[in-house]
């Protein structure tokens, strides 16, 4: 039976989430069951909220307990403001190797930055290159200009160690040029986090591959049940080794020995 | 009673790439739907801009809806930039074939809605045929089709109800609850928008009653925005649930 394995999740507190009726905070406890519930083994979980307060502090620590209590089932990104500078490194060093976590998590709106702002990302990114942990980039949405799978590639080409989550397909607005990106980078793969559309999933499988692609939920701002049911039914071109490989495999190849 | 409010039947090249039956015709449709769980589908011819005039399209949903008439409902797709022509074929099928509305996408015809000159006698005839209008909004080209210029065009024809596609998702969503509140014969549906909490934004500030599920299937499963209503928004009761996935477009359609 296939494991499935979410590369896209939100752990930690967001007055957001009450609004549709959930807690104001999810914990390890709500993602074991909600994961449970629909049949999901494992997931990789970053602080919600873009460019929140206190720099993310309190719900990295929610995720690194969460992670200390279910190493098998929650998997953790440090999320850090890149302008912080030295702090920002610091900080994730900290996160990474004191407290267990496995990736780090960019999103532009964080902290009001470009992709191609190399001076501003390139410090961070060589602490990531010698943590050897692999860094998502939020790509696409209404922002997508400032974030592109491009970009991403560009960064990929200069770290060839690293490997690069390309998150969300570039979906909406940039998902047209996620291929090409993917090619001109081998160290890049992507995930599946709000994508509902089949034909962008399917173009990018027969350009890169299947073993390039992550199932994502973005859980809870998408319900965690929407996503396994695109690749287990939804996906009829897909082979049974390329549907294991997206909803699974490629996600404990992606963080190794964690999973 | 499950209702989709925006989904497509017909021929599309990318449906057989993802291995899909193509042309996807009335009987895969409610195959699709038996599977699913959906009840009725309001679809319309896929592919924007395409040949033709979607008239391939549009002939097959007319024999899909003479085979299930009581399960799916037919979008007349419609290039304003033709005119007379354009009212004409807009005629027939609601006149001769049944069609229930009419659905509007600027990249149709490389168009904004805020061309009044152009979109107006399509309104007109939209209103003297009595069918429901929806309009595509946001997305990559959604400075030219925002939910505001939707409640511009309503607030001159308010006896036509309005559909505010994809609730201006993604870009213009922000417009959708202020588009809504200012012309009260609009009403919002939801394809591509699989996240609650814009949802429960618009319904917390406009009701229920407004709001219709829409799946953009098969280029999306059609199953997702029921499972997403019914059980990932817990702030709505039995009753709203009930509107927004079945009972609003009923009432829009008029088919109690």
């Amino acid at each position: 039976m296939t494991k499935i394995y979410d590369a896209h999740g939100y752990l930690g507190a967001n007055p957001e989430f009450t609004s549709y009726g959930l807690p104001e905070i999810l914990d390890g406890d709500w993602w074991i069951n909600t994961m449970d519930a629909c049949g999901v083994t494992g997931a990789l979980v970053a602080p919600p909220g873009a460019g929140a307060n206190q720099d993310f502090r309190p719900d990295l620590e929610r995720i690194a307990r969460a992670v200390k209590e279910h190493p098998d089932r929650l998997f953790g990104y440090a999320r850090i403001k890149p302008r912080k500078g030295p702090k920002a490194i610091d900080d994730l060093r900290y996160w990474i190797e004191e407290r267990g976590l496995h990736a780090l998590k960019m999103n532009t709106l964080d902290d009001d930055y470009r992709f191609d702002d190399r001076r501003l990302l390139d410090p961070i990114l060589q602490t990531v290159d010698s943590l050897r942990v692999p860094t998502l980039f939020h790509t696409g949405d209404t922002h997508a200009q400032t974030c592109t799978p491009n970009m991403v590639a560009d960064i990929a080409a200069d770290f060839p160690n690293s490997t690069f989550i390309i998150g969300h397909m570039g979906y909406p607005n940039s998902d047209q040029e996620l291929a090409d990106a993917m090619l001109r980078a081998p160290n890049t793969v992507t995930e599946s986090a709000s994508v509902f559309r089949r034909i962008v999933v399917q173009r990018t499988v027969e350009a890169v591959g299947a073993q390039r692609i992550l199932m994502g939920s973005n859980s809870p701002y998408s319900p965690l049940e929407l996503a396994p049911p695109m690749f287990q039914h939804h996906m009829p071109a897909l082979s049974q080794t390329e549907r294991d490989a997206i909803l699974g495999s490629n996600f404990i190849h992606l963080l190794g020995a964690s999973t | 009673m499950i209702c989709d409010a925006h989904a497509y039947l017909g021929n599309s090249p990318g449906w057989a790439q993802m291995g899909l039956p193509v042309p996807l015709d009335g009987h895969a449709w409610v195959e699709m739907m038996d599977r699913s769980g959906v009840d009725r589908a309001l679809v319309a011819p896929p592919g924007v801009g395409a040949q033709q005039d979607f008239k391939p399209d549009m002939d097959r949903i007319a024999q899909a809806m003479r085979d299930y008439p009581e399960r799916l409902f037919g979008f007349c797709r419609v290039k304003p930039r033709r005119g007379q022509t354009a009212i004409d074929e807009l005629r027939m099928r609601v006149e001769e074939q049944g069609f229930r509305a009419i659905k509007m996408n600027t990249l149709d015809d490389d168009y904004r809605l805020d061309d009044r000159a152009l979109i107006d006698p399509v309104m007109q005839a939209a209103n003297e045929f009595g069918i429901v209008v929806f309009f595509h909004t946001g997305d990559a080209h959604g400075e030219t089709c925002q939910p505001s210029m939707v409640a511009d065009i309503a607030v001159d024809f308010p006896s036509t109800t309005f559909i505010i596609g994809h609730c201006g998702y993604v870009g213009y969503q922000h417009q959708t609850a202020p588009s809504l509140k200012r012309a009260p014969n609009t009403v919002a549906e939801t394809a591509g928008l699989l996240t609650p909490a814009i949802i429960q934004g618009i319904v917390d500030e406009v009701g229920a009653q407004r709001v219709l599920i829409g799946s953009n299937g098969p280029n999306t499963p059609i199953e997702l925005p029921a499972l997403m209503v019914n059980k990932y928004m817990n702030k709505l009761n039995p009753e709203e649930k009930a509107l927004i996935t079945g009972g609003n477009f009923e009432r829009i359609l008029r088919l109690d």
